[in-house]
């Protein structure tokens, strides 16, 4: 891609760096979020703490769909894919070693139930049009960056009077978990690093109450390193001057307005949930959708008898707070011991965009390193 | 992970799972029929994408994907 070199460049880091350090209060310490789980893999793999003075405190959020997802809803996945043998169940790769509780999609898929990995919605569909003799129901999970693969494929499936497909609908959105996450007690945030690809699709005015409600500002990013740094620049920035506003550092990609066309199929398909449970954050009003009356004869849990029971977590896993930035991932007790990618224990050491994976991944090398260095 | 193999079904792209998180690919545009582009990434892996949601595109064009759909057209100058 082009642009990659330039935001991997070495010196305009330290650069970057130099200038962090240099507008900082020394006599404050900076909470800085970054909500979304593409952001926190490149935190870790680059190394970008390195490059931040101490005062700055990264802080992961809760913008990984996957360690979202609670248990219950696994349950429901699992319980549609095993309700008779004609369905074919279809969902992205990092869902199939999700903990739920009896068991992951690949437990049911070892249990004898038709359970498939596809890279797109699309792909669902397709599967759909291959097996007429069998119902496809796509198990869909993501932020607005997915949401409109989905639109678009219920609207192509709807054109084309496709009846052997339907959509577990699971997509959240991010603005309710921010709310959430600033409402809660638990942690005092200084800044956002706003979502990079969300923001392709929503665009940037709704992040303008941040700054307006909570006097914080909002920096959406790209995603290579100097992408984050510059953006954590931006917000040092911004507090030194006084100043609270959302501002776009990923302008090579996002557009202030977003996408229209995706926002107006995501309205034509789908509308907002009431409530959903999101895992750590317990249940937001309106933060997920479902498929609108439109398009009910496509929605799986108006078309499967869903359980629909809420699994507590397991007792050893922290995944609640590291998703609300409470604990980092190698505070909570089953890190790196019971808990690794081989053997998840929680959805954050599950997906690679999960804090844990991306620490476990990543940091443990970074203290070898220093622990080398240190007995050279 | 897996790396994500020409044939459009699997899970996903070089180290993130593209599908699950906010994470978009910059594809070149191929050729075009209809609704549908095909697409090269940089390592010459063709994808199926669907481009109803971006403006016309062209071959040669450059388009941001995520999960198999065009999020937006990209452009030299952005």
């Amino acid at each position: 891609m082009k642009y990659v070199d330039e935001y991997r460049d070495p010196e305009l880091a330290r650069s970057l760096s130099r200038r962090i350090a240099e507008r900082v209060d020394p006599d404050r310490h900076y909470k800085v979020m970054e909500v979304c789980g593409g952001h926190t893999h490149s935190i870790y793999r680059y190394g970008v703490h390195d490059y931040l003075p101490e005062s700055i405190e990264l802080v992961h959020g809760p913008g990984c769909p996957v360690c979202v997802i609670p248990m219950g809803r696994i349950d429901d996945g699992a319980a549609i894919a095993e309700a008779d043998d004609n369905v074919i169940l279809a969902c992205f790769g990092d869902l199939i070693r999700v903990p739920g509780g009896n068991g992951s999609f690949l437990d049911a898929k070892a249990r004898g139930a038709d359970i498939r990995i596809v890279y797109s919605p699309l792909d669902a569909l397709r599967i759909a049009r291959e097996n007429p003799d069998r119902q496809v129901v796509f198990y869909a999970i993501g932020f607005e960056t997915t949401a409109p693969s989905t639109a678009l494929t219920l609207q192509r499936a709807k054109a084309d009077g496709t009846t052997n497909f339907s959509v577990f609908c699971n997509h959240v959105t991010i603005i309710p978990a921010m709310k959430a996450i600033l409402d809660s007690p638990d942690l005092r945030l200084d800044a956002f690093i706003g979502p990079g690809h969300v923001s392709t699709v929503i665009g940037c005015r709704p992040y303008e109450w941040v700054p307006r409600e909570w006097n914080m500002p909002v920096v959406v990013a790209g995603f290579e390193p100097v992408d984050l740094l510059e953006s954590v620049a931006m917000i040092v920035d911004q507090l030194a001057d006084g100043r609270t506003e959302v501002e776009n550092q990923y302008r090579r990609i996002v557009p202030w307005d977003g996408n229209p066309a995706a926002l107006r199929c995501i309205a034509d398909t789908m509308e907002l949930r009431p409530w959903f449970e999101w895992r750590g954050l317990g249940s937001i009003a309106q933060s997920a959708l479902q498929l609108s009356s439109r398009y009910e004869d496509f929605d799986a849990e108006l078309r499967y008898d869903v359980p629909g029971i809420r699994v507590a977590d397991p007792k050893a896993c922290q995944c609640g707070e590291v998703l609300k930035g409470v604990l980092k991932p190698w505070e909570c007790k089953v890190f790196g011991t019971a808990c690794t990618p081989e053997t998840p224990i929680g959805t954050c050491m599950v997906s690679s965009e999960g804090a844990c994976a991306a620490y476990y991944n990543y940091g443990k090398y970074a203290r070898q390193r220093v622990e080398l260095k240190v007995k050279a | 992970m897996t790396p994500r193999p020409t044939s459009s079904v699997d899970s996903c792209h070089d180290e993130v799972c593209i599908t699950c998180g906010d994470v978009a690919v910059a594809l070149a545009v191929v050729s075009v029929d209809g609704d549908t582009a095909r697409c090269r990434d940089e390592a010459g892996r063709f994808e199926t994408v669907a481009i109803e949601l971006v403006g016309p595109v062209r071959p040669g064009d450059r388009v941001l994907v995520h999960a198999g759909v065009a999020l937006l057209q990209l452009h030299d100058e952005t």
